[in-house]
């Protein structure tokens, strides 16, 4: 446990579009999902979930409906629109040039400054 | 943009169930995740606590949601308003300028609705108001009539459908006899009014069907107030008698105070109708009203309907019932009691719907541009975190607060301001009481102030909300961008099309006011036919008594005629039963040797003294007057007016002709002696058919049948009436034995039989007046702020050695550019409404080439000003007071 990260600002909506991007989630399992994914390093604060989910609701990133979870109760699942998945795309790409270009900038040696 | 605008209106809208809803998401979260934490060991209880720990603030929201759902949208618009208080307090000029221009637009609404309520809304005084119906006989073309006596009968024989089905009519008469004789307001109605229009007896009885047949005697109840006024609450009123128009009246009871069934005017004494069951009078005096009884339903009632006009045209087959088309009907009393003001009323209300338009379109003006002045105060907000539907919420608030502060003041002034007109003339509208007291704040009046505050707030001040609301954080917080999107020329915004609008409404509305305005003018200068100046009117009631027989109305009219010459300065003097500005019966008559092709012809027809003309000054066309000569015994004669011989004797052959009235009539022929030049009515300019019968000639059932009506008196003086008027009335009640009343003068008279047209024509200059200011000052705000806008641009271009005419005129004309489209909307708009009013017009074509040039040249010459003066103004400052400006 020594090993969580906290998350960046900004990230969490990144996290929960590619959670539910692998299959639909009520919010419980959308938590566990990023959990899972990322190995457990990563550590969402449990009250900035929900308001994360109505919001990318709302932008019509994820739709909603209500459904029958595993354990047999009335739950809300979250899946992808087809714009969370244009977004998701774009996010990741953009969050793999940002990754890539700190490792670099990270990586460089004295000599170069 | 539509998924926006779907998340928008759930914001807005967010109810219970999605609260719910939410509550559910984080119950289930919470047992999940316990049970997950029960799993790994912890104990159950503490499973519960740390899950809850875990998701923190969400978990607490939540169950205080559960408790108290919807709380928080009330505590939000609770901060909303006061945030609105603030605001609206911070910025006094701005508020006052939208609540004042809101005031004004909302208050010429509630003026004109508030009549409209009391004249036609308003319930009238029964019982199941709703299943009272008003019968008549409709004809093809016609306004349905009403009741005769022989269609009373057929009328009240429909027992199993209709209750209470009662004959009634209002009348002045004279009380004589007792203290002093004054005139009173007379209800005669027949036995089953008092169960129809609700009125109870509050003291003796009221008479029934026994005392309502011809030959009953004469019988009399009591207002409260009249009891009151007349014998100060005396009790051993009852059994007294009332000596009405000659007749004794013997009281039986007094009603309770209130109800006055439908008549416009307090009545002070009911008298029987005693309506003779057998009756063959045909003549049309009276209404008849009933309810419908309980599951009586409209198809049976129309079936019946039809089946009694068959009966009756069967049982009158020379009345032409069956050869006029006509039929029998029953409409809602509810639909009837506004009689002919509800035209001009609904006209009115139309143009303050106008006038309020403008107003809230000047009002989303000024909201939109301070939406632009708050919008570095929104952007931060929008920065640190305040939710985007929730600004919009807020600044919806804050439009609707101005709304209804605007709404409150229109109301006090509108109720205000029309009781202020109707202090100064009721216009003769029927059931506002007296000086329009009846017109009141009731809860018809602050419902519609209360819609059409909220209506026009929600629908004007949502889009200045929005627009304020939009978070266009770049833009804004870097905002001297603005300015060289303004010099490439990309804007059109909320405020063009508001500017367009506006001009288009007011241009339609000064079109419509324009119109009528000066269908009103060309009234008040038609010729009337008769001369006015120099004439006085006298009334007297006949009715009831001993003035029933055409040769005792004969000898009053000679006697008093005589009486009245020989007073010094009286030039002529004539009597007859009406007055030229109306109240002739009108009525169908048929020519010798010919079949009517359809309907049979119909005139007015007064019946006249011999010096009627001369008294008026009504000139002769052919043919002679009447003279003395023309009475009872000699050959009948008739005198018809231009546009009667015009009409039924196109060929000029009119003089000789005979004529017998009635439908179908085949004896008692008149022979055509005279053709006299037509009187046009003051109030709608048009000559009427009229068929002038000599006083002395007329049969004794049509003389009772014409003193139902106040009998008038017409005298010419050489020098100014009202000097004479005190001799006259003398002479006049010595003779007859009755008190005169409506003792004017014939200019008087023209002017009070034009009242409603000079009320509406006052109202609608007012309103035409408000919306040209309205228009005027909103256009005006609206182009000297877009030109401010461009001070920057304007000093960059002078800087850069733009000429300032080059300045005004690409300003000017930029400017100008919405207010010339609403303009040419506005007289497209225009033309259609002009088409529609044609009916209403007189004098004026539709298209008036004044009207419809003068309008848009002075709306045009305004909107140009507004453009002209700042852009003038901005092109003289200095090019470095400019720049540093933003």
């Amino acid at each position: 446990m020594a090993s969580t990260a906290e998350l960046l600002p900004g990230t969490l909506d990144l996290l929960i579009l590619k959670a539910v991007s692998l299959g639909r989630q009520h919010g419980y399992g959308v938590l566990l999902r990023i959990g899972q994914i990322s190995g457990d390093a990563l550590q969402v604060e449990q009250g900035s979930l929900y308001p994360a989910l109505h919001r990318l609701e709302h932008q019509g990133l994820l739709d909603a409906e209500w459904g029958v979870s595993e354990n047999n109760r009335r739950a809300k699942f979250y899946g992808l629109t087809e714009a969370g998945r244009r977004r998701l795309e774009q996010e990741s790409a953009s969050w793999n040039r940002l990754a890539a270009a700190i490792a670099a900038a990270l990586a460089a040696g004295p000599q170069e400054a | 943009m539509r998924v926006r605008l779907r998340s928008f209106a759930k914001a807005l809208f967010r109810g219970r169930r999605e609260r719910a809803d939410l509550a559910d998401e984080i119950r289930f979260h919470l047992d999940c995740r316990a049970k997950d934490l029960e799993e790994a060991g912890v104990p159950r209880e503490e499973a519960r606590r740390r899950a809850r720990v875990e998701l923190g603030s969400a978990a607490a929201y939540v169950e205080q949601a559960r408790e108290a759902r919807g709380i928080r949208l009330f505590s939000e618009l609770a901060q909303d308003l006061r945030y609105a208080a603030r605001s609206v307090r911070r910025n006094p000029g701005f508020s006052a300028a939208v609540a004042a221009t809101l005031a004004l637009g909302i208050g010429a609404n509630v003026a004109v609705f508030s009549v409209v309520n009391a004249v036609l809304l308003r319930p009238v005084g029964a019982p199941d108001a709703d299943q009272v119906v008003v019968f008549g006989t409709a004809r093809e073309g016609l306004p349905p009539s009403g009741g005769s006596p022989t269609r009373f009968n057929a009328w009240r024989e429909m027992d199993d459908l209709f209750e209470d089905v009662s004959a009634y009519r209002y009348a002045d008469m004279n009380l004589t006899g007792g203290a002093f004789p004054e005139q009173v307001r007379v209800g005669q109605v027949s036995a089953g009014y008092f169960r129809l229009f609700g009125l109870t007896v509050g003291r003796g009885r009221l008479f029934g069907p026994s005392e309502d047949l011809p030959g009953a005697g004469g019988y009399a109840v009591i207002s409260d107030a009249f009891w009151e006024r007349r014998f100060q609450r005396d009790t051993a009123v009852l059994g007294r008698a009332l000596e009405l128009g000659g007749e004794i009246h013997q009281i039986l009871g007094v009603l309770a105070p209130g109800a006055d069934g439908d008549a416009w005017n307090p009545v002070d004494v009911w008298i029987p109708f005693q309506i003779d069951p057998a009756s063959m009078d045909q003549g049309h005096f009276f209404s008849v009203a009933g309810r419908i009884r309980p599951s009586v339903g409209q198809d049976l009632i129309e079936r019946r309907l039809a089946l009694a006009s068959d009966a009756f045209a069967g049982k009158f087959p020379d009345i032409g019932g069956r050869l006029g088309g006509s039929r029998f009907v029953v409409r809602r009393i509810q639909t009837v009691v506004g009689g002919d003001a509800e035209r001009p009323l609904l006209i009115l209300t139309g143009a303050v719907a106008f006038v309020l338009l403008i107003a809230c379109a000047n009002v989303a003006n000024l909201l939109l541009v301070r939406g632009v002045g708050r919008a570095r105060e929104i952007a931060i907000r929008a920065a640190i975190g305040a939710d985007r539907s929730r600004l919009v919420r807020q600044m919806l608030t804050e439009n609707l607060a101005l709304w209804l502060l605007g709404g409150a003041l229109g109301v006090g002034l509108g109720l205000a301001g029309i009781r202020a007109v109707l202090a100064f003339d009721t216009g003769g509208l029927p059931r506002i009481g007296a000086d329009g007291a009846a017109v009141s704040a009731d809860w018809r009046v602050l419902l519609f102030a209360a819609t059409v505050t909220l209506g026009t707030g929600l629908m004007f001040g949502i889009v200045p909300a929005w627009r304020a609301a939009r978070p266009n954080l770049n833009a804004m917080l870097h905002a001297a961008g603005g300015v060289w999107q303004q010099i490439a020329g990309r804007r059109v915004d909320g405020k063009s099309v508001l500017v367009g609008a506006e001009v288009a409404l007011a241009l339609t509305l000064l079109v419509g006011a324009g119109l009528l305005i000066r269908t009103f003018v060309a009234m008040r200068s038609v010729d009337l036919g008769f001369e006015p100046r120099q004439a006085l009117a006298i009334q007297l009631s006949l009715a009831g008594g001993k003035y029933q027989r055409t040769e005792a109305v004969t000898n009053l009219f000679e006697g008093s005629l005589e009486r009245i010459r020989a007073i010094p300065g009286v030039a002529e003097a004539a009597a007859g039963c009406c007055l030229p500005t109306g109240g002739a019966p009108n009525a169908s008559f048929t020519i010798e040797g010919r079949e009517p092709d359809g309907a049979y012809p119909r005139a007015n027809m007064p019946t006249v003294t011999p010096s009627y003309f001369d008294a008026l000054g009504i000139p002769l066309v052919r043919g002679r007057f009447f003279g003395d000569h023309d009475r009872a015994g000699a050959p009948a004669v008739a005198i018809v007016s231009q546009a009667l011989a015009l009409r039924d004797w196109p060929n000029g052959d009119a003089l000789g002709a005979r004529v017998a009235i009635g439908p179908a009539a085949k004896a008692n022929y008149l022979e055509i002696v005279g053709v006299v030049d037509d009187i046009r009515s003051p109030a709608d300019g048009n000559p009427a058919p009229i068929l002038y019968i000599p006083a002395a000639q007329n049969p004794d059932g049509a003389t009772a049948y014409y003193v139902r009506q106040p009998t008038s008196w017409i005298i010419r003086t050489n020098g100014p009436p009202a000097a004479l008027a005190d001799r006259v009335r003398k002479e006049l009640e010595t003779t007859s034995g009755l008190p005169a009343v409506g003792m004017r003068s014939m200019r008087e008279v023209v002017a009070e039989s034009t009242r409603r047209e000079d009320f509406n024509l006052l109202l609608m200059s007012l309103f035409a007046a408000v919306a040209l200011l309205l228009a005027a000052v909103g256009t005006f705000g609206a182009m000297a702020y877009s030109v401010r806008q461009r001070e920057r641009e304007i000093g960059v271009r002078l800087a850069l050695g733009a000429t300032s005419g080059q300045i005004v005129r690409e300003c000017t004309l930029r400017a100008m550019r919405p207010a010339l489209a609403g303009l040419t909307v506005g007289v497209a708009a225009s033309l259609g409404l002009a088409r529609s009013l044609e009916s209403l017009l007189f004098g004026v074509e539709p298209l008036d080439p004044a009207v419809f040039l003068a309008a848009p040249l002075a709306l045009g010459s305004v909107a140009l000003a507004a453009a002209w003066l700042p852009a003038r103004r901005a092109s003289r400052a200095a090019p470095s007071r400019a720049l540093r400006c933003e």
